[in-house]
């Protein structure tokens, strides 16, 4: 009777302290910081209700990272350095890219001739064999996408998706 | 999982009568059917935000946020990511993810939340097979924004700035202290330039107003931008250091500004769903790769105006 007695009380104050017990911080992961290097692919996806045909966009572009004025950049370029297509962007904060991709004349990527005029950011993340990516960023700004014909459609949107994946 | 009270005396190996066992057992009953300590229960099908709590007023930049564990989403199970947004636009301030806690997980952001709006915040569980689960979302404020009071609309000081290295190899105007105090810009008789900064590819200044702009009626912030008509983005923060939150993107800025050389783009805090905001980031929206043949390439920036001064 006593040791049941002893158990209530206990349980019951335990439960009435005035002292709630706080959940352990969780340590957020730490941030990539290895530069992105050598060939990706840059993968565009036109916002959501753009309703462009032939998206996502994939073409494959050369990463090189430098030091710049801001910190660490990385300029995107199409193989044997095309400036047709240019992904201009720094490290900053350590683990976050931002900022643009613009092309200067419509580029192929896969079956779909697209022109871009965007800036964003997108978090750094790890990739295969030691190396970097970018699985999801996002960007606003124009997407374009030739459809034959003379004919261009153009959707403005501050949520337009974009990815560098390690090739 | 539920944590479940301890009950010492309840213990197999310790020799008790048998009418004591069962008052335990009667004690464990009860605290049973009273939920457990704190109305637990099983956990929940998505994940719940315990803390802060829909409506709060927090006295720190740096909150913790706290959600209890979805079920199939505890510790050793999943991740959870954590997005605060301007509540009223959906706009990005900051994410984070972390590995799931016992039962609750609580993470504080590393770096400062936003000042000046209502913000809102929201979590995704997922777990290692991708599956994903998703809380609602609940609204909370941080302090006032520092603002200094001022008469004075112009930037004062450059908190950042960046330019491609292959823009500022081109370009003869990379000084960003050119985009603080009134509009200065003009053209020589040999037809160079002065008084602005180019901002390349996709470049920013970040500058410090000291003053506070509030989203009054019609636009807050004024950009006099040189050399044509290239577009602005413009971003708004509380800190320095950011988080920058999106005002407008690739405004045209050609308008004429009258006693300027240099011509303008207005932007409304509204559209982010900011109220006040002390720093600003002005982004080239042009987006044109370099080289692009001149020694101007992007927006050109003379200065930055408060249109709408916190008194």
């Amino acid at each position: 009777m006593r040791a049941g007695a002893l158990v209530l009380v206990a349980t019951l104050s335990a439960c009435g302290s005035d002292t709630p017990s706080r959940p352990t911080l969780s340590t957020p992961f730490p941030p990539v910081t290895t530069p992105l290097d050598g060939l990706y692919d840059l993968v565009i996806t036109p916002g959501a209700g753009c309703g462009l045909p032939g998206a996502p966009y994939e073409v494959s572009v050369v990463v090189t990272s430098l030091a710049g004025s801001g910190g660490t950049e990385m300029r995107a370029t199409l193989p044997g350095g095309d400036a047709t297509l240019v992904l201009e962007m720094v490290y900053s904060p350590p683990g976050w890219l931002q900022g643009s991709v613009s092309t200067r004349t419509f580029v192929l990527a896969d079956a779909s001739n697209i022109f871009v005029r965007a800036s964003g950011s997108g978090k750094v993340s790890s990739a295969a064999g030691g190396r970097a990516e970018v699985e999801s960023g996002r960007m606003n700004g124009d997407v374009s996408v030739d459809v034959g014909g003379g004919d261009v459609l153009s959707c403005s949107s501050l949520e337009h998706g974009w990815a560098l994946r390690a090739r | 999982m539920p944590r479940l009270p301890k009950i010492p005396a309840a213990r197999s190996d310790r020799p008790e009568p048998s009418s004591g066992r069962g008052h335990a057992l009667l004690a464990l009953a009860l605290v049973l059917a009273l939920g457990g300590c704190g109305g637990e229960g099983p956990p929940p099908a998505v994940p719940q935000l315990v803390s802060p709590v829909g409506g709060a007023t927090l006295d720190t930049d740096t909150p913790v946020f706290t959600i209890t564990n979805a079920r199939g989403f505890d510790s050793g199970e999943a991740s959870y990511t954590f997005r605060v947004v301007v509540a009223s636009t959906g706009r990005d301030v900051a994410s984070v993810t972390v590995a799931a806690g016992p039962s609750q997980t609580a993470v504080r952001f590393p770096d400062p939340l936003l000042r000046g709006a209502t913000l809102g915040w929201s979590v995704v569980g997922r777990d290692r097979a991708g599956s994903e689960v998703a809380s609602g979302s609940a609204s909370f404020r941080l302090p006032p924004v520092d603002c200094r009071s001022t008469s004075d609309p112009y930037a004062k000081a450059v908190v950042g700035f960046w330019v491609p290295a292959t823009c500022l190899a081109v370009n003869s105007y990379n000084d960003p202290e050119e985009a603080l105090g009134p509009p200065d810009a003009g053209q020589l008789p040999n037809n160079a330039y002065f008084g602005f900064v180019s901002l390349g590819d996709g470049g920013f200044v970040d500058v410090d107003m000291e003053g506070c702009a509030i989203d009054a009626e019609g636009a807050d912030v004024r950009v006099l931008q040189s050399v044509s008509s290239e577009p602005v983005t413009l971003y708004a923060s509380s800190s320095p250091a950011g988080p920058w939150v999106l005002v407008e993107s690739r405004k045209p800025c050609g308008q004429r500004n009258p006693g300027t050389f240099s011509r303008r783009c207005e932007f409304d805090l509204a559209a982010a769903g900011i109220e006040e905001a002390r720093y600003l980031r002005v982004q080239d929206g042009e987006l044109f790769p370099c080289p692009g043949g001149t020694d101007t390439e992007g927006a050109d920036i003379d200065a930055v105006q408060i249109l709408s001064v916190k008194p």
